[in-house]
This record gives C-alpha cells, structure tokens and sequence, in this order.
C-alpha cells in the first residue's frame, strides 16, 4: 500500500445537474429554496444553484482508486472541506482524487492503517474547492 | 463586519433527527451513490459485527449543512468544514447536533458542531469556519 503514497486518479470533469442537487438536498433534510431554485440562488449572488457543501463526497463515484480496488471494509474516520469558491450546477469541474498517506497506528493490540485522500476540484484551471478523507484499514484487511 | 450579535460558547443551533430511519438512509443512498450494503442490509451489517445498518456518516455530517442555514442568511461564506466521526450510528438511533461559537475573528466566527446519540455518546465532533454570517 505504501507504494500507492502521491498517486492521483486520472482527472475527470465532473457535472452536477440541479435535479441531482434538490435530491441530495432533501436526503440530507435540507429545506433552504437557494437548492431547489434557480432564480433564488440568483437572487442570493450564487452563478447557479449551489451544491450543498458535503455533497463533493459523492464525486467519488466516479473515479476508478486501484490502491482500494481489492480492499473491503474501509471506515470512513475524518472529512473536512475547504471552500476557495461555491460550487455550483451545471458547471464542469476538473477533479482528481490523490492518496496523500498511509500510516500506522497499534492501539489495544490491533493495527489500523490511516489512508488520507484528497480531492481537487478545479474550474478553469483554478482550485475551487477541496475535500480530505480519512479513511482506515482495520488489521488483516490489507 | 464583526459578530457583535454572538458571544463565545452561545449554541446558535440545534438540530435532532429521532430515529433515523431506514427510509432516511435509503434516500441518502440513492441521492449520493453511495449503496454500500453495510448501510442498506441488516445482514451484511452483521456480517461485519454491527448489530444493524449503519448509517452513513456523511448523511450524519450532510446535516450541518441544514444548521448552517438555520444560523444564517445567505449573507456568509463557507471557508471550512471538518468532522471526525468517533462513533458508528445505527437506523433507529437518535441524532441530536448541536452548534457553538468557539471563536470569533474579525468577520471570521469559528463554530464548534458535536453529535450525540440517545446514550450521549458523541458520534461525531469538528469545526466549521464561515466568513460573514449573521444572525
């Protein structure tokens, strides 16, 4: 695995639609008119309308990860997001996701590997967003 | 702008979700693709030693957008959201998210987010950084 330190995935250009949005909006009982309505996120100074700021998680439907290809089991432990713009519907962003990591820690007899990842997202060539995910590798799962 | 309207460890919102249903799951899946089947099947949970489900914990963080909004207008930036998940929640949990001022800079306010479940176990904890908001 540590082999796998600095990859990234292939870049993929990525298009949210607004109906995706509303759906994902309401899963995470989201109510706020600025996701279901394009003239309200005009009106709120949005380009179109937002993507809900933990919805950059589902991205990673897209890409193919080798380094997780035969593993199973993966617990998801630490998220983070850092917005340098919104992101919004109907724009294609440039994004690639990269294994920052593998570390290890022993804790009550038992191994468990930390696989930091990073997700950017670009329009334009500029960095709009990114999104850290920790995720850990319980032992004997390697 | 300065937030002269909050003062340190003021809890600007709240949220709870009892229980957490299948069906609240089942959506999530559907709307983020994420289809795992640890958070859709009781027996693969099981197969895994969990007693039932497990609830994402993006759903569980998903909320926060929604506190966001409760605490603001439209009138902030987001510069930063960041959650450590400390504990699996399970359908038929309760949730209840709770938002504190930790820190206050200039226009810049620093929001403590913690998650309990009905036992009062934290289920998740982290910060949330926004610029400009108001009450």
């Amino acid at each position: 695995m540590k082999n796998w330190i600095g990859h990234q995935t292939n870049t993929h250009r990525i298009t949210v639609t607004s109906k995706e949005i509303s759906a994902f909006a309401t899963s995470i009982l989201l109510e706020d008119p600025v996701y279901f309505d394009q003239n309200v996120a005009k009106a709120s100074n949005y380009i179109d309308i937002p993507l809900p700021y933990t919805m950059p998680i589902t991205f990673w439907k897209h890409f193919d990860i080798p380094w997780l290809d035969s593993i199973d089991g993966l617990v998801h432990t630490n998220q983070s997001f850092t917005y340098y713009q919104p992101l919004v519907a109907n724009r294609t962003y440039s994004c690639h996701l990269e294994l920052n990591d593998v570390s290890h820690k022993v804790r009550d007899n038992s191994c468990m590997t930390f696989l930091p990842h990073t997700l950017s997202i670009f329009y334009e060539n500029e960095l709009q967003a990114t999104s850290k995910t920790t995720l850990l590798l319980l032992e004997g799962r390697e | 702008m300065n937030h002269t309207t909050f003062s340190i460890g003021e809890e600007i919102s709240y949220l709870e979700v009892k229980p957490i249903t299948q069906k609240h799951i089942d959506y999530y899946a559907n709307a983020s693709g994420d289809n795992n089947s640890i958070h859709l099947n009781t027996e693969a949970a099981m197969r895994l030693g969990f007693p039932k489900p497990v609830v994402h914990g993006m759903w569980a963080m998903g909320l926060l957008n929604t506190l966001l909004h409760q605490s603001f207008s439209h009138a902030y930036h987001l510069v930063s959201m960041e959650t450590s998940f400390t504990k699996p929640i399970f359908v038929g949990d309760h949730l209840y998210v709770s938002a504190k001022v930790q820190e206050m800079s200039g226009s810049q306010l620093t929001i403590k987010v913690t998650g309990l479940n009905q036992h009062d176990d934290t289920i998740l904890k982290g910060n949330i950084v926004v610029i400009g908001g108001d009450k």
